[in-house]
């Protein structure tokens, strides 16, 4: 294999309410696009369920932190407003005080957008959903139209919706990064090599990606 | 899927922001990171929001 075959898999897991994933993925994204070896570098998806628990009907983020986690509200929606702040410091949509809901059926829904070869987008694209407030964006005609947008049958859609299809890959995929160390998300896998546990700013990830070329080439 | 054939090298940053699946909250960093080399998984903040 010659230097230009060599490809470098940089794996991300994440939540679709996860806002640093959210930010994160946005900075990793502008950090491969600045890379010289960018058309090298291939991003893979995968799955982190941040909490199984959440509830099954949308709800408010500050009112879910205030009475699931005690948070005081005063502090809940201080942070809400300083996430909003750097998500568009990113160029990306936040409405502060989004609703939350159980994110399985978006996971699964992931899983079958990367057999697909297009898990990255289907995530982002849930993620612009949820995080600039739409308020169906837990919906199942929601994730229908994002999912068609990029390819994916709508009849597959559906199907994954009507049952449990890849709820094992979800918990899978779930053991393997807590295997690895992640002990949250978003947790970033450069080339089974290194590891980034949170989202850091673009220039930190440059680094890792340019460090994981060095290793590559090694 | 790959496995891994030997453990990660952490690349982390002192400031790098995380959701706590624990906790629930996610972390917000309040100083800019500075990239070092790691031997452990690292990723916590000052304040907390989800």
């Amino acid at each position: 294999m010659t230097a230009t075959d060599t490809r470098l898999e940089i794996e991300v897991w994440s939540d679709v309410l996860c806002p640093w994933c959210y930010i994160g993925d946005a900075r990793l994204e502008q950090a491969i696009a600045a890379s010289p070896q960018a058309d090298r570098i291939d991003v893979k998806i995968r799955t982190f369920q941040l909490d199984p628990d959440f509830p099954a009907e949308p709800t408010p983020v500050v009112d879910y932190l205030s009475a699931k986690k005690g948070l005081p509200v005063e502090q809940a929606e201080q942070m809400e407003g300083q996430v909003a702040e750097l998500a568009r410091a990113e160029g990306l949509a936040y409405v502060p005080n989004h609703p939350v809901q159980n994110t399985l059926d978006m996971l699964r829904l992931v899983h079958l957008g990367n057999e697909h070869g297009a898990g990255w987008q289907y995530m982002t694209a849930m993620q612009a959903a949820l995080f600039s407030g739409d308020p169906a964006a837990f919906a199942a005609d929601t994730l229908v139209r994002l999912g068609t947008e990029l390819g994916i049958p709508e009849t597959e859609i559906r199907d994954v919706l009507a049952s449990d299809r890849y709820a094992d890959a979800v918990r899978a995929e779930h053991d393997e990064a807590i295997a690895l160390g992640a002990r949250g998300v978003p947790f970033t896998v450069l080339g089974r090599r290194l590891g980034i546990p949170g989202a850091v700013p673009t220039e930190a990830y440059g680094q890792a990606i340019a460090q994981a070329w060095e290793s590559v080439d090694a | 899927m790959p496995e891994p054939v030997e453990p990660l090298r952490f690349v982390a940053a002192d400031d790098a922001a995380v959701c706590d699946p624990v906790t629930g909250v996610c972390a917000v960093p309040d100083a800019e990171s500075e990239v070092r080399d790691d031997d452990g998984a690292r990723g916590e903040g000052a304040a907390s929001a989800h």
